[in-house]
């Protein structure tokens, strides 16, 4: 039986391939061998295919009749079994998965049946952040965060670090806004009796063009939204054109939402980016207020990119923490929990502390 | 030379003289004919008494009117003229019968004792209702036993009535104080828990902006109306400012 998934191994010494963050080539870590990934895209594309093949071919003999198991047609569909090319074993994996390891061997895994009927990314941004990097950086999170329980840092072990490529649209567009105020400028007047405030009043109209490059939204259902755009922003500079070869020793998702769907958070930051740029040529005046905007899209183009992340997994009083980190900036974005007791504590030292000094700034004051 | 310094000693005596009867004046001058002489006399008596005690001058001036002149002016002028050399300060309660109106004025040192912001009030709550009932000497009366008070509760405590005694725990301040420090004490704690997470939904894509793709092809301001909003300066706590009196303080109204 054909393999259903492709092990990216090394030509030289047929030791797993992975991609090395901060490289342009594919390293073989056992033999030191650094190949081009367009070579190895090559050298894989052949495998790929037949293991594609062999895919749809398992996935027609896994049919819910006849493995006549209790999941149910939808839970089936979700489900996708491949072996591992490794060491043979049986996985499982979402329908989304389009990369991952084998959790017997450790086998860096592609799943190409994944890449069918979907579009092909268009780009990639390869991982410069290490797992070190990333547990460091983790540390450095904790840091500086005066209600963190004291026993969270002791005791904290990362459960999990998964490196990811998530997808992502990449909306460019460029646009013509329009947008009125009412703003006011304020003048005031002080005589020995009264203070006198001027209010002027006006209609501020502001209209013009501009152009927003590569705006991110993710296209992955399993990703929180919030974390996603709280991890930006991402520096293009380092986009490459995609290749599967990247994936390489790491997890990746396919896109299950799609540009269509995605395009509506583009579009409403493009509409509160515009109104914060024609606020900005507002600058003279003392309180300014958004009467009413239009943001027409004059053009508008998508790509899709396959983005870097680095899931870490901790766990605080049987509840798990999730934190995620900009495998390309290593900006670490999560939430911590925090000491009740320290969190009523902390508050009413402060309280005390100031207390006596509002009093005595109150005597001086009157 | 000897000639000369006595008659220039002669000419300072000569002046001081005059200018000590000038000021010399009865406590009590009823230019109105309110008071009866036997109730002058009386009052005469009670404020020297007064000014004995606490080493300051009183003036109480009826007239029928003051012309021209403000009220405020009139008694700072009664004030500068004839009860401004009390070693602890003096005060002058001026009534002028054409407008109903009084005032009251303080100088510097008195303003110290009797201070704006409380002891004019306490005094007007001492004799108003007397002087709108035609109680003249009634008012006097009051007034000069309220001012007594007054100076004796400032020899007492060291500050003037209404004032904070220094040490003593000033209850609206400290409850002012404790209300702040817990919203304080809210909002800090707001802060440190919102410090727990830095995961938020990004509102706009500024990052992602050409800042050379942006061209305005309108930008215009239209005026529409102008409105205007007044408020009255606040006057503060402070011993002698906001009365409108010069070189002291004081207060008035009418009955």
């Amino acid at each position: 039986m054909a393999d259903s998934s492709v092990s990216y191994k090394c030509p030289n010494c047929g030791a797993p391939l992975s991609f090395m963050p901060g490289k342009k080539t594919v390293t073989c870590e056992y033999c030191g061998t650094e190949f081009e990934v367009a070579a190895i895209e090559e050298l894989f594309q052949g495998k790929q295919e037949l293991a594609a093949r062999a895919a749809e071919a398992q996935e027609a003999k896994w049919a819910t009749e006849d493995a006549g198991s209790e999941w149910s047609g939808d839970e089936a569909k979700a489900l996708h079994a491949f072996t591992c090319s490794s060491c043979g074993a049986e996985l499982v994996c979402d329908e989304n998965t389009m990369a991952t390891e084998c959790v017997y061997c450790g086998n860096p895994t592609m799943i190409p049946k994944r890449f069918d009927g979907m579009l092909k990314p268009d780009y990639v941004i390869p991982f410069k952040k290490t797992k070190a990097d990333a547990v460091a950086a983790l540390k450095e999170f904790y840091k500086g965060h005066l209600l963190l329980p004291s026993n969270f840092t002791a005791n904290n072990r990362v459960e999990a670090i998964q490196p990811m490529y998530v997808p992502f649209w990449l909306f460019d567009s460029k646009i013509t806004a329009q947008a009125e105020f009412r703003a006011e400028k304020h003048h005031v007047i002080t005589t020995p009796n009264e203070i006198i405030t001027e209010i002027s009043v006006y209609n501020c109209r502001r209209a013009g063009t501009m152009s927003f490059e590569r705006i991110p939204v993710d296209g992955s259902k399993k990703m929180d939204d919030a974390y996603m755009e709280s991890i930006e922003p991402f520096n293009y500079n380092d986009l490459e054109k995609f290749s599967a070869a990247y994936l390489t020793g790491y997890l990746a998702d396919k896109y299950d939402v799609d540009a269509e769907a995605s395009s509506a958070r583009a579009d409403k930051r493009v509409e509160t980016s515009a109104i914060e740029v024609f606020k900005d040529t507002l600058e003279d005046f003392d309180e300014v207020q958004l009467e009413n905007a239009a943001v027409i899209k004059d053009v508008g183009k998508v790509s899709y990119a396959m983005v870097p992340v680095w899931i870490l997994t901790t766990r605080y009083n049987d509840k798990p923490y999730t934190f995620m980190m900009n495998g390309q900036t290593g900006k670490v974005v999560g939430s911590l929990p925090y000491d009740t007791t320290k969190a009523l504590l902390y508050p009413a030292l402060c309280s005390l502390v100031l207390m006596p000094v509002i009093y005595f700034l109150l005597l001086v004051l009157t | 030379m000897w000639k000369k310094f006595l008659s220039l000693l002669a000419v300072i005596l000569f002046l001081n003289v005059a200018v000590t009867s000038a000021a010399s004046i009865e406590p009590v001058t009823d230019k109105a004919g309110l008071l009866k002489p036997t109730e002058v006399e009386l009052l005469n008596q009670r404020i020297r008494d007064v000014e004995q005690k606490h080493k300051i001058k009183i003036g109480v001036v009826f007239v029928k009117s003051v012309g021209n002149k403000d009220m405020i002016e009139a008694s700072d002028e009664w004030r500068d003229k004839y009860f401004s050399n009390g070693k602890n300060g003096g005060i002058v309660l001026l009534v002028a019968m054409d407008k109903h109106k009084y005032e009251m004025a303080t100088d510097r040192r008195m303003v110290q004792q009797i201070t704006d912001s409380d002891g004019i009030p306490y005094l007007k709550d001492k004799f108003q209702s007397e002087l709108s009932d035609g109680n003249y000497y009634g008012a006097a009366e009051n007034f000069v036993k309220g001012v007594s008070e007054l100076v004796s509760y400032y020899e007492t405590h060291g500050v003037a009535y209404g004032q904070r005694v220094p040490g003593e725990l000033d209850p609206m301040a400290a409850a002012v104080a404790v209300v702040t420090s817990i919203i304080l004490g809210v909002f800090i704690r707001s802060a440190l828990i919102g410090s727990m997470s830095n995961i938020h939904h990004a509102m706009e894509a500024l990052d992602y902006l050409k800042k050379n793709t942006v061209k305005l092809n309108e930008s215009r301001d239209t005026f529409l109306f102008m409105h205007v909003q007044r408020r009255p300066r606040s006057s503060g706590k402070s011993d002698s400012s906001g009365s409108g009196h010069s070189g002291g303080g004081g207060g008035g109204g009418s009955f």
